[in-house]
């Protein structure tokens, strides 16, 4: 039989893809509702390899769809209520224009709305996958909760999406979820690990808004339509999950102050829930809090992982009770709502003066509290038994995991850098120093940046010959540390060069280079013999490993190089500072 | 005299004397007001100066005794109806209305349809009315999730039924569960980007930043050389001038001799007339037969002798192999790789945002008096953008078909 003629166009990728013109043009809609429908349901538009093939010729750069996600759209039952609304706007437009000012609102009254809850179901199938699209919702949901009402943004939204971000925020505090913070000059990134999942997010400085001139409004307002949608469900799901009300109630009935007739009783219950302040209700009774006990695995392999795991595990809960029993209080000049949720989420008590906010626990006369957190360089301290400290402190500490010593953040000094807690250094990559202050402490070293600074200020006024040995120690083992491929050794080196730091005597000086040079050497033999049997075909690739490696301790040799020149310059300021 | 009679019928009378007084005057408006003055005085006072109860009384009740003939007669049918009204007093055996054959069930039914109609209609009503639009909607299941735990399987009646019904979506294709790009939604920031950064950090976000302000400028002065012109030199000048005017010049050519265009011409129309003879087709059909024994004879002995070529053709075959297999690799690294960067899916390329930094001077130590730079709505944008969920879309400026035009007023053109 013969086989009808292939023809050019029918088959393959020109059928396989759908321009957007066409696929208005089969789905009968318009532009923008189009737009908003690949919105909602999660059709994105793709790059096809070919482009002159789908294009038919043409390099016209267009936007192409699949056909199948397109015939998929048809069925949508969304569409029915665009063309509602349309039909809707038709008849309200023409009962303005005739002056019926009745029809006109009771044709408001009866305005066609559309559900999105089916295609939430349809995009996220379980849980986990929800779970997994969140960072996307939740920051465009604390960004829309600092809008102002416009035209475009309707004022219901603006509510909405601060109601949903306050509960999702009691839902971290409940579970004490939150592991990492971080202020950057763009906002404040916090990370929090919900049900196995690391779930990052951005909310802005709590500053005036201000309105960007490229950006698409509604495109951005159908995004937050459906991620509130979305994130309600989250949020239903996730209180049922640690068994509290939803939406939620306040465990204890709140005394209502002065005139009820001022405000309803409803508005001050969401006002103090969004407080952050007091504790939620609870749908099981009488729950008495244990700790999980880590389960032990008998006969497992990775002894090591499992170890790990473990140590882990005691982390978090050590790291979960950071500020438990500590009572602080917030000034007026600072960011009273990201301060409360990361204190309220490692377990501490914090209060605010009770004419800022709704849900002012205790005053400032307060005796038993222990923080008070101040931004202005002079206080007129009033109370001996507290500390007054900087913000900075509440975000340093948490993501050192350990509470760290107040003295450096007195208001008025000058603080130490804010690090991001989302570098992870490799061995081998730079560390600044400041950093790696911070490990050592986090090691269990008494010594903080503070006190070193002091130490080796002290050491070049008393003695130079001291200086000089310790310069010589650290010297001989920065060699040590850059030398390639001594991975084991070289963190055995940084142990041993830590804990002799303290005993900067010249005796020690003088023991210490010999006796690790004899092992060094031998076992630097034995790897170039190792290095010799390698094949020539494998050879190559690792020579250019070695290479990469060596570069990066080369740059990290220059960084240290730069700092310490800067450190110098430093000093000398200070001592010609002084010197006047 | 008598002309003058008739014209003065009137006798011309003297106002002056009591006799006219008493005869000729006509006091009537004077007797009437008095008499009027009089009747109010017997009455009471002026009228003006009445109550309004002693002028007015109002008529409450509707008083059937005032007037009890005329009720009677509204209520009595029309005289002119009385046609209408049967004229004989016999009164027909069957009256006209009535239905033959009715049974009990029909009434029954027609009474239920009757009453689902009313309920139908009722229930029409109560939700027109009752319908609110409101943005917190409540669901009837806020739980979407909870058949997750239940892993039923339903059979595939129930799903065949489903579909017809359309109570559950078509099937959803496979790529909608991958992701359009691997990219973070949230991005980490640097290090530098910190409201108090670290010095080293701080320094090396600096160089990045320099790093492609670097690169904008080295892009920019490259374009400046490419079109660099010197025109302000005269000589260049007059060079483009020189060319520019003789465009059209060049273009005459020497006409050639007219004998060779015939004889050209001849030769191409003049076929030789020249005929194959019989042995030479036979001789040809020889030669070919031959060669075409000749090559398959050559061709076996290659196939042949290709046994002793083994070992180099083997080496032809894995190295192709090789190469088809690197190829097939850059192909894949090249495909994962658009999974990590933004894609070209519009008219528009994707334009990078700046870094967010704070230069030296910008940084202060304390939180209260942060600078703060980048908007995060700004970046949610580029950012979808980056993941290749949106398209990245330019404001459009309004295009007219027609110039504006713009015309003064005469009267204030003429103004002086």
């Amino acid at each position: 039989m013969a086989r009808k003629p292939k023809k050019k166009g029918e088959s393959g990728a020109a059928t396989t893809y759908i321009s957007r013109k066409q696929a208005l043009k089969k789905l009968q809609l318009s532009l923008k509702d189009f737009r908003r429908l690949c919105i909602l349901k999660g059709i994105y538009p793709v790059e096809p390899n070919n482009k002159k093939a789908v294009n038919k010729g043409s390099s016209v750069p267009r936007t192409f769809y699949y056909l199948k996600d397109i015939q998929f759209l048809a069925h949508e039952p969304v569409i029915l209520k665009f063309r509602d609304f349309k039909v809707f706007i038709k008849k309200l437009r023409k009962a303005i224009a005739k002056n019926n000012p009745d029809t006109a609102q009771k044709l408001r009254n009866n305005q066609p709305l559309y559900k999105l809850d089916h295609i939430v179901k349809e995009r996220y199938p379980t849980f986990i996958d929800a779970i997994r699209d969140l960072d996307d919702a939740i920051s465009m949901c604390f960004l829309f909760a600092t809008f102002p009402k416009s035209r475009i943004i309707h004022a219901e939204l603006v509510h909405l999406c601060k109601r949903l971000t306050v509960e999702f925020m009691h839902y971290v505090i409940e579970s004490k979820s939150l592991r990492k913070v971080f202020i950057s000059i763009k906002g404040y990134y916090y990370q929090a690990e919900i049900m196995g999942q690391l779930v990052t997010w951005i909310v802005p400085h709590p500053l005036s808004y201000c309105h960007p001139s490229d950006v698409d409004f509604k495109i951005m307002i159908t995004f937050t339509e459906f991620y509130t949608t979305m994130l309600g469900f989250v949020n239903f799901k996730l209180f049922h999950s640690i068994n509290l009300y939803y939406p939620p109630k306040l465990q204890e009935d709140l005394a209502l102050e002065d005139d009820s007739e001022l405000f309803d009783r409803d508005d001050l219950m969401s006002e103090a829930v969004a407080a952050l302040n007091h504790s939620l209700k609870s749908v099981v009774k009488d729950s008495e809090e244990e700790e999980p006990q880590f389960d032990e695995f008998p006969q497992q392999e990775d002894q090591e992982k499992m170890d790990l795991a473990q140590k882990e595990q005691v982390k978090i809960q050590k790291l979960q009770k950071l500020f438990k029993g500590l009572r602080f209080f917030l000034n007026r000049e600072v960011p009273r709502e990201s301060l409360v949720f990361i204190i309220k989420a490692f377990d501490g008590e914090v209060s605010w003066d009770k004419t800022l906010f709704v849900g002012a626990t205790y005053d400032e006369s307060d005796e038993t509290i222990t923080h008070q957190i101040v931004d202005r360089p002079n206080v007129n301290k009033q109370y001996i038994n507290r500390y007054y400290i900087q913000p900075q402190w509440v975000y340093d500490s948490i993501n050192a995991c350990m509470l760290l010593p107040v003295e450096d953040y007195f208001p008025g000094e000058i603080l130490p850098p804010h690090l991001s807690p989302f570098v992870e250094e490799k061995e081998g990559d730079y560390i600044p120093p400041e950093k790696q202050a911070l490990l050592d402490m986090q090691k269990g070293l008494k010594k903080d940046i503070r006190q070193k600074q002091v130490d080796s200020e002290n050491e070049e006024e008393k003695s130079d010959e001291e200086q000089n040995s310790s310069e010589e120690n650290s010297e001989v083992d920065n060699e040590e540390l850059t030398k390639p491929g001594k991975r084991k050794s070289s963190s055995v080196i940084i142990d041993e060069e830590a804990e002799k730091k303290p005993k900067m005597t010249v005796k020690a000086g003088q023991f210490e280079p010999e006796d690790i040079n004899a092992a060094e050497r031998q076992g630097r033999e034995e790897r170039k013999l190792v290095e010799m049997m390698i094949p020539k075909k494998k050879k190559r690739l690792y020579d250019k490993i070695m290479y990469g490696q060596r570069r990066k301790s080369r740059e990290a040799e220059h960084l240290k190089v730069k700092r310490a020149e800067f450190d110098r310059n430093q000093k000398l300021e200070k001592r010609l500072s002084r010197g006047k | 005299m008598a002309a003058c009679a008739v014209r003065n019928r009137k006798a011309r009378v003297n106002k002056n004397k009591k006799k006219s007084w008493r005869k000729h005057v006509d006091i009537k408006e004077v007797e009437d007001y008095l008499e009027e003055k009089r009747v109010e005085e017997k009455t009471g006072g002026p009228v003006s100066e009445k109550p309004d109860e002693a002028l007015f009384y109002l008529h409450k009740k509707n008083n059937p005794q005032e007037n009890p003939g005329k009720e009677k007669s509204w209520k009595k049918p029309l005289r002119c109806h009385d046609i209408l009204l049967p004229n004989s007093a016999v009164v027909p055996p069957i009256k006209p209305c009535q239905r033959r054959f009715v049974s009990g069930k029909k009434n029954r039914l027609r009474a239920l349809r009757k009453a689902s109609n009313l309920k139908k209609k009722k229930k029409y009503h109560e939700e027109r009315t009752t319908k609110e639009p409101q943005l917190n909607r409540q669901v009837s299941d806020p739980d979407i999730w909870k058949d997750d735990e239940s892993n039923v399987k339903e059979e595939d009646f129930v799903t065949y039924y489903n579909e017809i019904t359309r109570k559950r979506t078509p099937k959803i294709p496979n790529h909608h569960y991958q992701k359009p790009s691997l990219l973070p939604p949230i991005e980490v920031p640097h290090p530098g980007a910190s409201y108090n950064p670290a010095f080293d950090e701080h320094q090396e976000l600096l160089q990045e930043a320099l790093t492609k302000e670097m690169k904008h400028e080295h892009e920019d002065k490259k374009l400046q050389r490419a079109l660099k012109v010197n025109l302000c030199e005269p000589e260049f000048l007059q060079k483009m001038w020189l060319s520019e005017m003789s465009q059209g010049l060049d273009d005459v050519v020497d006409e050639p001799e007219d004998d060779t265009v015939e004889e050209q011409l001849k030769s191409s129309y003049i076929r030789p007339e020249v005929r194959k003879t019989k042995s030479k087709r036979r001789r040809e059909k020889e030669r070919k037969l031959q060669k075409k024994k000749s090559d398959e004879e050559k061709l076996k002995r290659k196939r042949d002798h290709e046994v002793y070529r083994l070992r180099s053709i083997k080496r032809d075959i894995s190295s192709s192999e090789e190469m088809s297999k690197a190829r097939q690799q850059r192909k894949q690294q090249m495909l994962a790789g658009k999974m990590y960067r933004p894609l070209r899916l519009g008219r528009y390329k994707f334009q990078e945002q700046d870094l967010e930094l704070n230069l030296t001077e910008e940084l202060t130590g304390s939180l209260r008096s942060v600078k703060v730079d980048g908007n995060i709505l700004e970046d949610r944008y580029k950012s979808f953008q980056k993941r290749n969920i949106i398209e990245p879309r330019v404001r459009q400026k309004m295009k007219r078909k027609y110039k504006l035009k713009r015309l003064e007023k005469r009267s204030h053109r003429d103004f002086k």
